[in-house]
């Protein structure tokens, strides 16, 4: 790659990016949380000895958000879980929208009997209770030690479906209008077709399903914890949100609030952050949207 | 645009409209006549609302229970929270007092192996019929049938109407024939009469097949096969015995019967021909669905239900009392303790001195305050016996004689030292050179063991193990434990339900559920301050001595007290309580005293206590 090409895709992708206040303030966000994944651990250290006598103290100096049931610090603990968050959660959304949008984009385009069967592996996974699968799942893997490509692999199973049925029908939309007719005219192979003149698209909708997904992959990766197949991780953020929901009633008393309140944020903050750069994304690439500002 | 906000608007009051008025039209369907489950009006059912009944008291209750409701004890479910309001033992035992408290029984005798009850002879099934001796032959029959149990019966007859003898293999089963709910009453002759012989038979084939077996004699082939026929043909015809939806009522000699029963709901009516319904002041239980904790904590504070026992941390306790001054709370022993097992398969546990490291690392009152913080805490021994039984059970020359596992790291690292473990950097090492490195199960659903696990898992990780924490997924704790598919986990340890005595506990470590998920090596033998002994063979013999050497009796439980202590098959680490709230004065008033030992009879059981209760007259509608 030239340093011209280098300059024009900085130009042309990364400073709009920049100049659009959404997308700047999803970038600074999800920023934050990549380095609280990468560096944090290193900077805060996590001490995870309960002291019931110091249970629920307030936010403080000593305690930026405070003490949880075992009078953990809650800070350190979302630190140190972000990199789970963002490993197992990001990576098992990524690769439900990679699903979701590779049998999306063959459903929509492709027709006769292969889109038949594609739209009966759909509906098949759209169907299935996830629950009891995993259930059967957990019995199968318990014994094996599954890294976490696999385990995010094990969630997106469960969260590629419904995308691939909307993906589907976006394409079914799109490959009726004249550019493609043009492509398929002109020869051009269907990779191209498919890859540069639909899923480019896409990319808007695309993102912002990832985006999405983040708050299912959560959901089913403490499901996963606690079915036994994935390596227990008290400061996941979804376990930390189950432990003050179910084992400690943070919802039930006052004391418990905060421990409630921070986990929750940074969940929020985490996918707001996500939505801001994808309607950033949205604003800066969808021609029709950036028409209406 | 201004049209298409107008529509938007429209649409919006519309919805709103259209939710409250779902939300208001549910209530008045209420007041008028109930179809039930059955497709019946309510009026028509047995033991239905009377006028007297609708001016009664209720109590409202949370328990869950199969749906469909069948009303059959032996399908799945059972009756589910309705059981001992339906069912009756032949007595109720207090553990406080010791004291036995006759229900369907008026007296009993024993004479050597055999127990002479006399039935009491003013019982009467919620249908009118009367409660006899038949009943009972029948329903021994039945769950020897289709539970395969209790072998220890040998004989059952039925010497007159209101006379069983029972012949029994030890007298140490006597407490739980007397006391098990579901010994006496289950299938009424009346109600099961159809599958009378056929249950007869099966028991008749089980019993001599069980004690074969017992005595190590082969079983002949065609015996084997009678039985796998004649019982598999048996449990697929009581399977499929719905009385509920049969009979359109659910006959039963206790003081309730289940009359309609919904997803959320099951209510009970009083049984007119109790012989305690001419003091009951409550005429009607009310059991809201326990679907989770939080439904149950909310329930309690909102009044919707006068009592329950939900597991609730220290500070939601502490929000509800100020919420509701009326909730009243009581613990009592739940008979049992927290335990962390291992699984002695694994060479790893096999060491006894890494046992005793990890019994002095736990700081067990640190596991206590996260995982239930009302429950016994254990102190410094590991020997078996219940923390509330300590006193009544265990010699203070004997616990002389104990080692003390008080939390102190130095004296773990003393014992690893000592036993050729080293520690390099941060991490223990096995004398092997292999890390101690374990994973620690826990059943997922029951959470104050996870946070009890949770808990453990850091004090062993700080002292250098490395030990994951691993949860056991709903539906799958026997098959993981029974299987051995676990290093450690947390489990109930020593448990004394049913017979509240030291045996039980024993049994259960040495030759009953422990040993069989552990197998822990009981039988063979450990030096004691008595010489080499088995405990699995002292169990035998105290379960022989019980009730004809009380003295032999005593030495034993001693000898399994420092066997136990000494080689640790678990470590105690709290015993766990339950936590009884009662709304008092709500609904409901006349609630006994805290420290009344009536309250000692939940565990296995707390609806005994609400029963025994309204029996008695002494709970009752709350003045207005």
């Amino acid at each position: 790659m030239t340093k011209e090409s280098l300059t024009n895709f900085y130009h042309d992708y990364i400073h709009p990016l920049f100049r659009n206040k959404k997308s700047l303030i999803g970038l600074i966000i999800l920023l934050m949380y990549i380095l609280m994944a990468t560096v944090g651990a290193s900077v805060v250290p996590l001490n995870m000895n309960s002291n019931f006598a110091e249970r629920y103290q307030k936010p403080s100096l000593k305690h930026p958000f405070g003490t949880d049931y075992f009078g953990v610090d809650i800070f350190q603990q979302i630190v140190h879980g972000s990199r789970a968050v963002i490993s197992l959660t990001l990576l098992a959304s990524f690769l439900a929208v990679l699903i979701g949008t590779i049998v999306g984009v063959a459903r929509g385009y492709l027709e006769g009997i292969a889109g038949k069967i594609i739209d009966v592996i759909i509906m098949v996974f759209l169907v299935i209770p996830s629950f009891p699968a995993l259930l059967i799942l957990s019995a199968i893997f318990m014994d094996k030690d599954l890294n976490v490509l696999q385990i995010a692999l094990l969630v997106a199973i469960w969260l590629w479906a419904p995308l691939a049925k909307q993906i589907s029908a976006q394409v079914l939309s799109i490959k009726t209008r004249d550019f493609i007719e043009a492509s398929k005219i002109l020869n051009m192979p269907l990779r191209y077709i498919l890859f540069n003149d639909i899923v480019k698209l896409l990319i808007p909708y695309i993102f912002i399903n990832f985006v999405m997904q983040i708050k299912g992959a959560m959901e089913f990766s403490v499901g996963l914890m606690f079915l036994g197949l994935a390596k227990f991780d008290p400061t996941h953020w979804g376990i930390m949100l189950n432990y003050a929901l179910y084992q400690a009633g943070a919802l039930y008393t006052t004391q418990g609030f905060h421990y409630l309140f921070f986990v929750i944020l940074n969940i929020v903050l985490l996918i707001y952050g996500g939505i801001l750069l994808s309607q950033g994304i949205e604003e800066i690439f969808n021609p029709r949207v950036r028409g209406n500002e | 645009m201004l049209l298409k906000k107008w529509v938007a608007l429209l649409m919006v009051v519309l919805f709103m409209v259209s939710v409250f008025a779902g939300c208001g039209g549910g209530q008045p369907k209420q007041e008028g006549p109930q179809q039930t489950e059955q497709g019946k009006p309510e009026e028509d059912k047995p033991g239905g609302a009377s006028q007297d009944n609708k001016q009664a008291g209720e109590l409202r209750l949370a328990a869950d229970w199969p749906y469909p409701f069948h009303g059959n004890p032996f399908g799945a479910g059972g009756i589910g929270g309705a059981w001992w309001f339906a069912y009756e033992p032949f007595a109720y035992y207090i553990p406080k007092t010791g004291e036995y408290i006759p229900r369907l029984a008026e007296s009993w005798d024993v004479d050597g192996n055999k127990v002479t009850v006399h039935l009491r002879k003013d019982a009467k099934f919620s249908d009118g019929e009367p409660f006899t001796s038949k009943d009972v032959v029948n329903t021994v029959n039945f769950i020897q049938a289709i539970w395969q149990w209790p072998y220890e019966i040998e004989a059952v007859e039925a010497a007159d109407d209101y006379t069983v003898v029972f012949t029994l293999r030890s007298t140490s089963f006597l407490h739980t024939l007397l006391t098990d709910g579901g010994i006496a009453s289950l299938a009424p002759a009346h109600v099961y009469g159809d599958f009378s012989e056929a249950a007869k038979e099966v028991a008749e084939l089980g019993r001599q097949i069980y004690y074969k077996q017992v005595e190590g004699q082969e079983i002949p082939e065609d015996m084997k096969s009678e039985y796998d026929e004649k019982a598999n043909k048996l449990r697929e015809q009581i399977n499929a015995f719905a009385p509920f939806n049969k009979l359109g009522k659910l006959p039963v000699v206790g003081a309730f019967a289940p009359v309609k029963v919904t997803q959320s709901e099951m209510a009970l009516e009083a049984n007119k021909y109790h012989w305690t319904y001419s003091q009951m002041k409550i005429h009607r239980v009310i059991f809201k669905k326990w679907s989770s904790n939080e439904f149950v904590w909310a329930s309690l504070i909102s009044g919707e239900v006068d009592a329950a026992h939900p597991s609730m941390p220290k500070d939601v306790v502490d929000q509800l009392s100020t919420l509701n001054p009326n909730l009243k709370i009581v613990t009592v022993s739940d008979l049992s303790d927290i335990a962390l097992v291992f699984n002695f398969r694994r060479p790893l546990f096999k060491d006894v001195n890494l046992r005793k490291a990890i019994a002095h690392i736990l700081e067990k009152d640190k596991v206590r305050d996260v995982s239930v913080w009302q429950a016994n805490s254990y102190g410094e021994y590991a020997h078996g016996i219940l923390k509330s039984m300590e006193e009544q059970w265990v010699e203070q020359d004997t616990l002389q004689k104990l080692t003390k596992y008080t939390a102190d790291v130095a004296a773990a690292e003393k014992i690893l030292l000592d036993a050729g473990y080293k520690k390099q950097g941060n991490t223990w090492y096995q004398p092997n050179g292999q890390p101690v490195a374990f994973t620690l199960s826990v059943y997922g659903p029951h959470n104050d063991w996870v946070l009890a696990a949770r808990e453990v898992v850091q004090q062993l990780n700080n002292f250098g193990f490395k030990v994951e924490m691993q949860i056991i997924p709903e539906g799958m704790r026997d098959q993981v434990m029974r299987g051995g598919d676990y290093d450690a986990a947390i489990e109930f340890g020593s448990a004394w339900w049913g017979f509240p005595h030291p045996l039980t506990g024993y049994q259960r470590l040495y030759n009953g559920d422990v040993s069989k998920i552990t197998e822990f090596p009981a039988k063979e033998k450990y030096s004691t301050p008595w010489g080499e002994l088995s405990p699995y063979d002292l169990t035998l013999e105290l379960q022989e001595n019980l009730r004809n050497d009380e003295a032999r009796a005593k030495e034993i439980i001693q000898q399994l007290i420092y066997i136990t202590n000494e080689y640790l098959p678990v470590i105690p680490l709290y015993e766990k309580v339950l936590p009884i709230y009662y709304n008092d004065g709500h609904r409901i008033e006349g609630w006994p005293a805290v420290e009344d030992a009536v309250w000692s009879l939940a565990p296995g059981g707390i609806e005994r206590i609400y029963n025994l209760l309204i029996g008695t007259g002494k709970l009752a509608p709350a003045a207005k």
